[in-house]
């Protein structure tokens, strides 16, 4: 098994449209826009042989500034008899549903269930679109890089505190709050304050 | 008691097995009875009910909830709900530096923790373009190796325990028991180690390490024909496992199955040996597998990698040779192997003597390196390796700083999860234990 194997991007980028490779890291990655998202993974399947699913993970591919408005959606699948991976990505912009591969290879349900709830993205042709990790309350979408670890906000982090957080040092210097906290427009940061 | 409703139900539908007639007394019944094979042929099958088990129940394996629609004792249908032990761990690690990332990685699978911290630092290795040296290589092997016959123990324990084996559990705990102390004697820990990191591992095993790793081969060698005499021959073992948690190959490919569930359909599917990392093409070993692909298959192969771990962990001792465990890139490692003697004391005062002193820049680069960290090239790799449980790869992500863009986790127990409908409808629900524990989820993998 190679995982991103150059030949099989290769050839990908030849059977579909508006595909491109890219090689970083001795890893290929075959991109291809969201309208050819489900065109390029029957492609893989049918005609690469890649019959084994392996993993679809998301990214926030929004850069600071920019969160939230992009994200990328990597899928990995396997060809024997070699077992080489391809390695296919899309980026799909800020309201546009991710088409689902989930009839390709069932076993990308639960990882585009996953990716649905945790990054916001909507998913169209999916089966199941329910929810899968997140209790149904929960609100907003955990690994987006704009997402608030709200909790540190307005509990007290147990453990050792970040320097400066326990209030001993000069007033003149600068607070600095713990990763994931937002600034002082929040509001007050603790229970106690 | 008999209330107005129940008297109009029984006047409006007469019972088909007690007629009646009116009599000056009341209604007056006869029943007649009936063969039982025409009651049965009478009776409609739709009686179906759904049954909750979990999220807190001995025999889910874990804070795993699974709701089944039964008819009599056949399940129609299975899901599974999972998320209970979800900590938000891909997401924390963005807001460390890669170094802090390993002690979070490591509370994942928490029964796979050296596989973890193995593969996430691969990844990051691949990202920085270094390689562990080779005697921090061959610790990871050893240490992985390790880790893979304790999970296996504990798959075995828990599972005989939900089939009501009591003894498979207590054995399989206290063999376990010998993997943690080793462990704890190499690393420090008996769990969540944080012991492999980018660049190599956090120290050189202690002295005394290869007669401890011997003891423990010993032990192991005389303890694990037992299972053999009280599982592998047994009959209820069999008649509880053989043919049950049936997935072909094809269903295994399709929802992406790896591991002992995949070897068990006939695939000598093991990145050891198809891709293999860490020198692993230098080891010699074999890859169990079977075709049956049940419940009784995957417990025997469970039981043949064990044999062939410690196959490995032999040969580890014969190649570890002195030499460095961490790379020489001062933009990595830290400058202090900070390590602690016999005597209870470390070597730190020794290196704060001497960058407080002598070097002001040595000691700003020690500070720096510590507490931001170091800079990993923007980009992304997908590192997968063998835990015991199949694939687990890490899919990293970096923007150039010292913290990791996205971290995502192809964890084995969240994919093969997948598949546990696909084991246990059509069967019995007695089953459905049986297949879930053959799977072999960690609830803390597939939650994350």
């Amino acid at each position: 098994m190679t995982a991103g194997s150059q030949r099989l991007a290769e050839r990908l980028v030849e059977l579909v449209p508006d595909a491109s490779a890219r090689t970083a890291f001795g890893q290929t990655i075959a991109q291809v826009p969201v309208e050819r998202w489900v065109e390029a993974a029957t492609v893989a399947r049918d005609q690469l042989g890649c019959v084994a699913f392996d993993w679809l993970g998301a990214e926030d591919a929004g850069r600071p500034g920019a969160v939230g408005e992009r994200h990328a959606v990597t899928l990995h699948v396997l060809a024997p008899p070699a077992w080489d991976g391809l390695l296919l990505r899309t980026e799909l912009p800020d309201g546009v549903p991710l088409p689902s591969v989930a009839g390709v290879w069932a076993g990308a349900a639960w990882h585009e269930r996953e990716v649905a709830e945790m990054f916001g993205v909507e998913l169209s042709g999916h089966p199941d679109p329910r929810r899968l990790l997140l209790p149904g309350e929960f609100a907003g979408h955990p690994l987006r890089k704009d997402f608030v670890l709200a909790s540190r906000v307005v509990r007290p982090w147990p453990g050792r505190l970040e320097p400066g957080e326990d209030g001993t040092a000069a007033p003149s210097r600068r607070r600095l709050a713990p990763p994931g906290v937002p600034g002082p427009e929040w509001g007050l940061r603790r229970e106690s304050e | 008691m008999t209330t107005d409703t129940d008297r109009t139900r029984h006047d409006d539908q007469p019972d088909p097995y007690a007629s009646a007639r009116e009599t000056t007394e009341g209604r007056v019944y006869t029943v007649t009875g009936g063969d039982w094979d025409t009651v049965l042929e009478d009776a409609v099958h739709d009686e179906r009910i759904v049954i909750n088990l979990g999220p807190q129940h001995p025999s889910t394996h874990g804070v795993l909830r699974l709701v089944l629609e039964l008819e009599g004792e056949t399940v129609t249908e299975a899901r599974s709900v999972i998320g209970y032990l979800h900590t938000g761990i891909e997401k924390n690690t963005e807001y460390r530096n890669w170094t802090q990332g390993v002690t979070f990685v490591t509370r994942m699978d928490y029964l796979a923790p050296l596989f973890n911290e193995a593969a996430y630092c691969m990844a990051v290795e691949k990202l920085l373009g270094v390689e562990a040296p080779r005697r921090a290589q061959v610790i990871r092997v050893l240490l992985m190796e390790i880790n893979r016959i304790g999970s296996h123990l504990v798959c075995l324990a828990t599972g005989g325990m939900e089939l009501g084996a009591l003894t498979a559990m207590t054995s399989g705990f206290r063999e376990r028991e010998e993997v943690l102390h080793l462990l704890e004697f190499l690393t420090g820990l008996r769990m969540n180690h944080a012991f492999i990191r980018p660049g190599g591992v956090a120290q050189d095993l202690p002295e005394g390490y290869h007669e401890r790793i011997l003891d423990f081969i010993r032990v192991m060698d005389s303890r694990l024909p037992d299972y053999d005499k009280l599982l592998t021959g047994q009959t209820i073992w069999h008649k509880r496992l053989r043919g049950i948690g049936y997935l072909p190959l094809d269903g295994c490919l399709q929802l992406g199955v790896t591991g002992p569930v995949l070897r068990s359909a006939g695939l000598p599917w093991d990145l050891r040996k198809v891709e293999p990392y860490l020198g692993y093409e230098e080891y010699e070993f074999d890859v169990p597998t079977a075709t049956e692909a049940d419940c009784y298959a995957r417990y025997l192969l469970r039981v043949e990698e064990i044999h062939q771990s410690l196959r490995i962990i032999r040969q580890c001792l014969d190649r570890l040779e002195p030499g460095p465990v961490m790379v020489e890139n001062k933009k990595i490692a830290w400058p202090a192997r900070l390590t602690i003697g016999p005597d209870g004391l470390g070597n730190s005062l020794e290196h704060v003597r001497r960058i407080m002193g002598q070097s002001m820049e040595a000691l700003i680069h020690h500070f720096k390196l510590v507490t931001e960290g170091f800079d990993v090239p923007a980009g992304q790799v997908y590192v997968p390796v063998e835990s015991p449980r199949g694939e687990l790869g890490y899919h990293v992500v970096s923007d150039g700083g010292t913290r990791p863009m996205r971290v995502h986790v192809r964890e084995p127990s969240f994919v093969n999860l997948q598949a546990m409908p696909a084991m246990c409808e059509g069967g019995m629900v007695a089953d459905v234990i049986a297949a879930v524990a053959s799977l072999d989820p960690v609830m803390g993998g597939v939650d994350r």
